[in-house]
């Protein structure tokens, strides 16, 4: 009883957490995502830094590489994953 | 009656819906699935993250809730509370909640692929680029509907702006405190919620006096100027405040409601047709979608539900609490705004127009918008009977918790406002995709960042330039639905073709929406657009114009609905 | 160092020559010189008639001849990338990812990075000396290379500020909501690789920039003979040069008098000065070598 009364007050405060950081998280991994693309944007035809800079940082940036990937998977269906930053 | 009788019935209502029409959905419809769901399944700790079943309905609830649902329900009290209140509570547990329930189960089945994604798959390819145009119509027409209701709340209540200010600039600071200098999150908390009353305190003693017109050009810089800064600055810190004002709002007015005790004070039925929009008589059927969408159903939900809620659902038993649920709780947020305006009385509009007011039922019909207007709109009556409510019953000053009602709203509509101006830019780009190839030029200038930014923003204003919230607000309204029964078709054809259910619990409020805001907006092409035209031509066209090929879209969803592509297969897609 | 000196030109005009002439005329005054090509296709062993050599030969009193091995550089760069992929991505150590990585240097550009940071590094290594004498490849390549390091300073300060907001973010993040965020990933500025890696390649960047267009430091001279096609291709050098406000000094119009139907260069180059170099006999001879610069050598260097 007590502990599930716990549980709830903690779902709260990380409820509050999430709404405190969400839009932040969004907006990070589309920075992760764009830091990725520019790195590699010659492959893709975009103005880009000289080449041997991406190389020199491609074994450092694991994390915006997958997520660039994750991201060119749903290329097609972006636009309603915004839609919770509104409050309509 | 009593409002807490009415409160415990509507309680009654949602649990008995939620465990046993909820239960049957799940059950009969939606069913259980063999794959594991997509938080699990496709986990990247990006995007497909498992989250808690509380946290999750927290924000996706956060999420639906805002200005419309408190708006919409204030305006329809002008056909007195009854019909208002069982049109939230019947949309709610019949259309609304099943809607946005199964537009997230169909995108847990789909890989976390939003509805207008699995709208191409199961209606046919261009069911997607017709829900693109919805989107816009609605991102447009709320920007035109939150615009003209600010901008009459803004001018009555000239606290408000002072306090909407202030709290802009307070979520500046919150947001270098928070994300900046990385302030623990207690403290932040306990900064926010500080700076969030101060803002009310101060914006008493200084109000803000402008004109109309006035107001409206600072929201379009404003949607402009904000829609261009990074999250992190302003969007974050206010959504974090906007956040406590919702708990805080709903429960205060909670309790206030709950222990008034008080019977209503207004008719419980007025008359069919009460003239609401645009002063013309306005029939209940089918009007009352355009009036209260969000509180009861609304498709924007849809894209919430599929966009992110989808991808974070942690097991698909969670669903029913998260769509259904969070739905409900939205409903129970319009039924306290019915019940607070209902149990304040009309004493709040002053005592001379309460008089005429409460003489008979059909004079309240009559001359309720009309006194609403003079309140300030919809937020204006909404904020004076939540303070004196909530005055009346843990005495709390009513001239604070005016101000703390309105910027609640206000708070809200405005984050709508560069939010779906953001929105509205990229849906340009969508729409604008087949001009790419045929006219690159074009292309290139509608999808330039501040000429997209700019046109949606302009017509929104623009169309909220009149002040005729009254005529605007059903606008938005219509889009919304429209986009519900989009959302709603697809919801149908995928338990139809995909799942082989039963479908007749999403095929028959699908084509009662369908019917219902299809007659609407026709009856609103032929009635009232000719009326504002005599008022602002210019701004009624463009109205005309939009409702129109709202319209013709309708027609070929519903017909693509009938035919869909022979070649889709339906099959869940796995890639 | 008192001076670096670059000198440019179209193929063959006589760039490794006259930097061999300056280089032993500096030698003779008893002056330290390092005498470095940076052209992939050297020729200083022809010109000194010695045997090809590695890594940096004494040839002559205290005159210190380098030709630089690019392809080293490139292949050192390739292997370090390789080794700190395979750190990053050690699933790939399953397929033979040495081999995959080797054609990286195959890549567009890489060429001139791997010349770009080996002038860095044989001018840092030589700092000591009193000269440092640069002979360059041909123009379309050696322009590349200068604007190198100005390209990537402003690509880096880019990256380097985008990367600052991302550690940012996840700082944010992390002080809220630790779950949501990997801890590796939930670092500080001065813990992150990314940051690291662009601030060597900034200090790269930076001391060339500045080297280059430190007057008091660098003095570059174009090579040309009296044809219409080198005259072309050296005004395009001096247009790369002032894009880049690097200093131009000197304009040496070598094989003076070999050349039949000869340009008219007085009205080119305005305000730049020039220099004649006469044709000599036998350039593998030491006193004739040191003929070609007596005109031009002391305006070319501050003493
Ligand atoms: N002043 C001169 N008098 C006589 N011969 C010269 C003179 N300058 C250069 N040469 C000859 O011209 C040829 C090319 O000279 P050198 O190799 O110095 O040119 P370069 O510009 O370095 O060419 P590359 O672009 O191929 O490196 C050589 O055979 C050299 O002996
Ligand atoms: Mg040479």
């Amino acid at each position: 009883m007590l502990e599930n009364f716990l549980d709830n007050i903690k779902a709260f405060v990380e409820g509050f957490k999430n709404q405190s950081t969400s839009a932040i998280e969004l907006q990070l991994h589309e920075m992760e995502n764009s830091f990725a693309l520019v790195c590699f944007g010659s492959l893709m035809g975009m103005p880009s830094p000289p080449n041997y800079l991406g190389m020199a940082l491609l074994p450092y940036i694991e994390q915006e590489i997958k997520v660039m990937i994750f991201k060119s998977e749903r290329l097609d269906d972006r636009l309603a994953e915004f839609f919770d930053l509104s409050d309509i | 009656m009593s409002s807490t009788v009415l409160v415990i019935i509507g309680l009654v209502i949602y649990v008995v819906f939620y465990k046993a029409y909820g239960g049957f959905l799940k059950n009969s419809i939606v069913g259980t699935s063999e794959k594991e769901v997509p938080s699990k399944r496709l986990f990247d700790n990006v995007d497909y993250v498992p989250a808690n079943k509380y946290v999750l309905f927290g924000h996706h609830f956060a999420s639906i809730a805002g200005a419309a649902p408190i708006i919409g329900p204030a305006i329809a009290l002008a056909w007195g509370w009854l019909p208002a209140i069982l049109w939230v509570w019947f949309g709610n547990v019949f259309i609304g909640a099943v809607h946005d329930y199964l537009s997230l189960m169909s995108s847990v089945r789909y890989d976390g692929h939003s509805v207008q994604w699995v709208a191409g798959k199961v209606i046919k390819k261009r069911t997607s680029y017709i829900f693109a145009w919805f989107i816009l119509f609605v991102l447009i027409l709320v920007v035109a509907a939150f615009g003209a209701v600010l901008g009459g709340i803004f001018v009555k209540q000239p606290a408000v702006p002072t306090a909407y200010f202030l709290q802009i600039a307070f979520a500046l600071i919150l947001g270098y405190i928070m994300y900046k200098m990385k302030a623990n999150f207690g403290i932040s908390t306990i900064i926010a919620i500080i700076l969030l009353a101060t803002s009310i305190i101060v914006a008493k003693f200084y109000p803000f006096h402008a004109s109309y017109q006035t107001w409206m050009i600072v929201f379009l810089a404003y949607i402009i100027i904000a829609a261009a800064i990074p999250v992190n600055i302003l969007l974050q810190p206010r959504d974090y405040m906007n956040a406590w004002l919702l708990v805080f709002g709903l429960a205060i007015g909670g309790v206030a409601v709950i222990f008034a005790f008080k019977p209503m004070g207004i008719p419980a039925t007025t008359m069919f047709s009460a003239p609401i929009i645009a002063g013309q008589s306005t029939p209940f059927w089918p009007a009352i979608p355009l009036i209260i969408a969000c509180g009861s159903l609304s498709g924007f939900h849809a894209l919430v539900a599929s966009g992110t809620t989808s991808k974070q659902l942690s097991s698909e038993v969670e669903g029913l609490f998260i769509g259904y649920g969070s739905m409900l709780t939205e409903g129970f947020l319009s039924t306290l705004v019915i019940l607070s305006i209902g149990i304040a009385g009309m004493g709040i509009v002053g005592a001379d127009k309460a008089q005429t007011l409460t003489a008979n039922a059909a004079a309240f019909g009559n001359h309720y918008i009309p006194a609403m207007k003079s309140a300030g709109g919809p937020v204006g009556i909404f904020a004076k009977s939540y303070a004196t409510v909530v005055n009346n019953v843990l005495g709390i000053p009513k001239a604070f918790m005016v101000i703390l009602a309105a910027m609640w709203v206000a708070s809200f509509a405005m984050t709508t406002l560069d939010t779906t101006n953001r929105l509205a830019r990229y849906t340009f780009a969508e729409i604008f995709e087949p001009l790419k190839e045929t006219s690159k030029g074009m292309y290139d200038l509608f999808t330039n960042k501040w000429v997209a930014s700019f046109i949606p923003a302009a017509i929104g204003i623009g169309l909220a330039w009149t002040g005729e919230w009254k005529v605007i607000w059903p606008a938005f309204g219509a889009a919304n639905q429209m986009l519900a029964s989009i959302a709603l078709m697809t919801a149908s054809a995928w338990v139809m073709r995909v799942q082989k259910k039963p479908s007749w619990p999403v095929f028959i409020p699908a084509m009662f929406l369908w019917v219902t805001v299809t007659v609407a907006m026709i009856w609103y092409v032929i009635k009232i657009i000719p009326i504002f035209m005599h008022k602002s031509p210019v701004q009624a066209y463009v109205l005309g114009a939009m409702m129109v090929i709202m319209l013709l879209l309708n027609f070929i969803l519903v017909y693509d609905f009938a035919k869909p592509d022979k070649d889709q297969s339906f099959v869940e897609d796995n890639a | 160092m008192k001076n670096i000196i670059f000198f440019l030109g179209k193929g063959g005009v006589g760039k490794t020559t006259s930097s061999v002439s300056l280089s032993y005329h500096l030698a003779d005054k008893g002056k330290s010189v390092y005498l470095a090509s940076i052209d992939p296709a050297h020729n200083i062993c022809d010109i000194v008639s010695e045997k090809p050599f590695n890594g940096v030969k004494n040839i002559y009193q205290n005159l210190f001849a380098e030709e630089v091995d690019v392809e080293e550089y490139l292949k050192k760069f390739v292997k370090n990338t390789t080794r700190s992929m395979k750190n990053t991505y050690k699933y790939l150590q399953i397929i033979n990812l040495d081999s995959m990585l080797d054609v990286m240097k195959y890549s567009p550009g890489m060429e001139e990075y791997a010349i770009m940071y080996a002038l860095k590094d044989k001018i840092e290594n030589n700092i000591d000396k009193d000269y440092i004498i640069i002979d360059t490849p041909p123009t379309g390549l050696i322009l590349k290379i200068f604007a190198l390091p100005f390209t990537s300073r402003m690509w880096i300060e880019k990256l380097i500020l985008w990367r600052k907001k991302i550690i940012n973010a996840r700082g944010a993040v992390a002080n809220i909501n630790p779950d949501a965020i990997d801890k590796e990933l939930a670092i500080k500025e001065e813990d992150d690789k990314v940051l690291k890696e662009l601030g060597l390649q900034s200090s790269t960047v930076e001391f060339l920039v500045e080297l280059l267009q430190d007057r008091n430091k660098t003095k570059t001279a174009i090579v040309m003979n009296e044809d219409e096609l080198s005259l072309n291709e050296s005004k395009r050098i001096k247009e790369g040069l002032d894009y880049m406000n690097i200093p131009l000094n000197l304009i040496i119009i070598n094989k003076k008098g070999m050349i039949e139907n000869k340009v008219n260069i007085e009205n080119s180059f305005s305000g730049i000065e020039k220099a004649y170099a006469p044709f000599v006999k036998d350039t593998s001879s030491t006193e004739h070598i040191a003929e070609i610069c007596k005109e031009w050598a002391e305006r070319l260097i501050d003493d």
